[in-house]
């Protein structure tokens, strides 16, 4: 069975405990204010021990990625992260606020100054995250019905207030003020219930991984904060779903718009390849947030493309590299892969966040690429499942070389002249 | 198997990682600085720090083992600045350092960051001769320490307000030079004639420092004078501030016999400051000792360093982030 230590410091309580499979085999938390206390690793080392494992035993590791306690959450995912990089094992990243979630729930917790982070879940499932002031997120998550902002409901004639419930109500309120919160529910008329939680533990990561509650395992987990995509709006947000559900996204683009889909599954590229109208002939190049990840995903960096890339990117160049056998499935048996690293900072939170994107234009075979939403969707043949309006776009695709041949070639001319490219090539 | 300790730093903005032999000789070394993210803020901005630091840190590690064409197993142990330093990027460094340890079967030793200044001399060749009298000058540390042989430190100076590094950027902001204030100061010094009269604070404090008088000074200057030419209010700062380090230097020499002056820390990098460090040491008859230019600022080099005196002690210890860390300290 599958050997996993789950880390929960995202609090004053830190938890850790260990799985095999579904089963607990050991668990322990401590209050990390404790004099005695020392780091997470000892909690960790203890629980491990207890369990007559070692760490060279573990096959995977899960942690609370915040938002939570600014220090104490890095303190967790930091630990994870180099034992993970130490034993070639992968993380799975959780967030605290779907952790503090169980069915509909307003999870809160609190940000730097007077600003929480929020995920409202409903009843049918669908989650909306905000990032700000406690009374604007809440007014912003339960919009009036004639979706206006909200009126001041009760005058100083008395005027009955309208009462709203949302869909399967009560709402639970889970996390950092609640008091507060639950006074602004009760004023916008929406009923809600104090859970009296104030913060994860350990037993909801336990949880969550029974229930498979969560993201694809990643080489290294990133902490959840505003820049993080899921609190960049709805559209970023929902892309980012439909993306892990197996779903297309139109994406924009530091140049044109483009099509994505996760990497790791097949049936999503079909469906791309036949948004395009086109058949299934040409391998995708694929997006990264940083070439920090390209050795983890077995592609080579010759200095050449070390050099463009350090040159050019993040922004409008790809280099076509070579790929060894350490690369995952989807990559494996490939030739080369084209790599970019886009400039427009959404998109990179979007790939910080579930890893490589395979990303290619978004236009139907033999066409021009649009420069907005609209014209790509009527030129496409279907709809992707996620759509995000970036605006007009540029028309020109980025700059294409061939890192993989002994002599870099130019194999298309986009938003980098040839000139600058062969500058930089001559070093 | 080889002796080969992995130096970690992230006690404020740059994520330092090197491989350092016990003799100060340097396999491998990598920064990846944040400069370019504080330099939208005019300073270190901590909860961007801490966040940077996780982002880069096992990349670094990854590059450093990679330059040095090393595997894990030729590691000896891991050394990792412990405080003193911003909370948010300890916390990320050490926790790091003990997961690496962990997953690596190898002892994770907590090094004092002021420690690892007081080695930086030592990084490529042996320089330092003992007793030493160490200036340390940085961002954020401004004292005078004289250290012996076995690894005894007295302090004998400290700054009561702000450190000579902090001055500086802060002096370069209200000149509009940007983050890191200090090399910009020291480039644009030169060009500029020392005509504004400016304090020459702490005379009388014995051999402690204070800079946030002669900062004050600078302020109210440019609010009086604000078309006074930048280059020369740089030159008079710069004028001041070496003037008040090369007098406690003088008489910190004169109090505590030395074999020679150590000058570390990040304002070491400051040309103006090593001239006159080498001319008071002609004057007091002790040796001149300075860091390769690469190892004044933050690096992993120093902490692997400072590791090995660890090491040799048998000091190890869990590496609990401590913000409170003196010089005297281990």
């Amino acid at each position: 069975m599958t050997l996993t230590l789950a880390v929960e410091t995202s609090s004053r309580t830190y938890g850790v405990a260990l799985l095999d499979g579904d089963t607990v085999l050991a668990q322990a938390t401590a209050d990390r204010s404790d004099p005695g206390f020392v780091d997470v690793g000892v909690l960790a080392g203890s629980v491990i021990a207890e369990a007559g494992r070692t760490v060279a035993d573990l096959d995977r590791l899960a942690v609370d990625v915040g938002p939570g306690n600014l220090a104490s959450v890095r303190a967790g995912i930091a630990y994870v992260n180099a034992v993970a990089f130490a034993r070639g094992i992968p993380v799975v990243g959780l967030d605290a606020l779907a952790l503090l979630s169980d069915g509909p729930t307003l999870a809160l917790r609190l940000a730097g100054g007077s600003a929480v982070y929020a995920a409202l879940t409903r009843a049918d499932g669908t989650v909306a995250t905000r990032h700000g002031d406690l009374a604007v997120v809440v007014k912003d998550l339960f919009p009036t019905p004639d979706g206006g902002t909200n009126g001041p409901f009760v005058t100083e004639e008395g005027v009955e207030r309208p009462v709203r419930t949302v869909p399967g109500a009560p709402l639970r309120v889970a996390g950092a003020r609640r008091p507060q919160a639950l006074a602004l529910l009760a004023e916008l008329g929406v009923d809600a219930t104090d859970t009296g939680i104030d913060a994860p533990c350990v037993d909801d990561l336990v949880g969550a991984l029974r229930r498979g509650e969560h993201d694809a395992p990643v080489v290294s987990a990133a902490p959840l904060t505003e820049a993080s995509v899921r609190f960049r709006g709805d559209a970023w947000a929902a892309a980012r779903e439909a993306l892990l559900a197996g779903g297309v996204a139109l994406l924009p683009t530091d140049t044109v718009y483009g099509l994505a889909v996760h990497p790791a599954r097949r049936d999503a590229i079909d469906a791309l390849f036949a948004l395009k109208d086109r058949p299934r002939t040409r391998e995708l190049p694929i997006m990264v947030a940083t070439p920090d990840e390209l050795p983890s995903l077995g592609v080579q960096v010759p200095d050449t493309a070390r050099r463009l890339l350090g040159a050019f990117s993040p922004g409008p160049i790809t280099v076509a590299l070579g790929i060894d056998a350490t690369a995952p499935p989807w990559l494996a048996g490939r030739e080369e892969v084209g790599v970019r690293v886009p400039s427009d900072p959404d998109l990179r939170a979007l790939l910080s966040d579930v890893g490589a994107l395979l990303v290619t234009s978004a236009n139907a075979h033999g066409e021009v690429t649009q420069q907005a939403p609209e014209p790509i969707l009527a030129q496409l043949a279907g709809r992707p499942d996620a759509v995000v309006d970036g605006g007009t776009r540029s028309g020109i695709p980025s700059t294409v070389v061939n890192c993989h041949l002994d002599t870099p070639r130019i194999e298309r001319e986009g938003a980098i002249p040839a000139a600058e490219i062969e500058r930089v090539l001559r070093g | 198997m080889a002796d080969l300790m992995l130096g970690i730093e992230t006690s404020c903005d740059d994520t330092g990682v090197a491989i350092v032999r016990p003799d100060g000789s340097v396999v491998a070394s990598a920064v990846a600085s944040q400069v370019e993210l504080h330099d939208r803020y005019g300073g270190v901005y901590p909860e961007m720090a801490s966040r940077a630091h996780v982002d880069a840190i096992l990349p670094t590690v990854r590059q450093v083992l990679d330059d040095a064409g090393l595997t894990p197993a030729d590691l000896t142990a891991i050394g990792v600045t412990r405080g003193p330093g911003l909370i948010g990027s300890l916390v990320v460094g050490t926790n790091s350092a003990v997961g690496l340890g962990d997953g690596w079967g190898l002892p994770v030793y907590g090094v004092n960051h002021l420690r690892g200044h007081l080695r930086s001399a030592d990084l490529d060749e042996q320089r330092v001769t003992y007793p030493a009298m160490v200036l340390l000058v940085s961002g954020g540390h401004t004292l005078l320490a004289h250290v012996q042989e076995d690894g005894d430190v007295t302090l004998v100076g400290s700054t009561r307000d702000d450190s000579v590094g902090e001055a500086y950027d802060k002096v370069a902001r209200m000149l509009g030079l940007g983050y890191p204030g200090g090399p910009a100061i020291d480039r644009l010094a030169p060009t500029g004639t020392p005509d504004v009269d400016l304090p020459r604070p702490a005379r009388d404090l014995g051999l402690d420092f204070s800079f946030s008088g002669l900062k004050s000074a600078v302020s109210r200057f440019l609010a009086a004078h604000p078309d006074h030419p930048p280059e020369n209010v740089a030159a008079s700062f710069v004028e001041a501030c070496l003037d008040v380090l090369v007098s406690k230097c003088r008489k910190a020499l004169a109090q505590h016999p030395s074999r020679c002056l150590v000058v570390v820390g990040g304002v070491a990098a400051s040309p103006q400051l090593r001239e006159r460090a080498a001319a008071l040491c002609t004057e007091a008859g002790v040796e001149l000792c300075l860091p390769p230019l690469r190892w004044s600022t933050d690096n992993g080099a120093m902490i692997g360093l400072a590791a090995w005196d660890y090491h040799a002690r048998g000091l190890q210890e869990r590496p609990r982030p401590d913000t409170s860390l003196t010089i005297a300290d281990w």
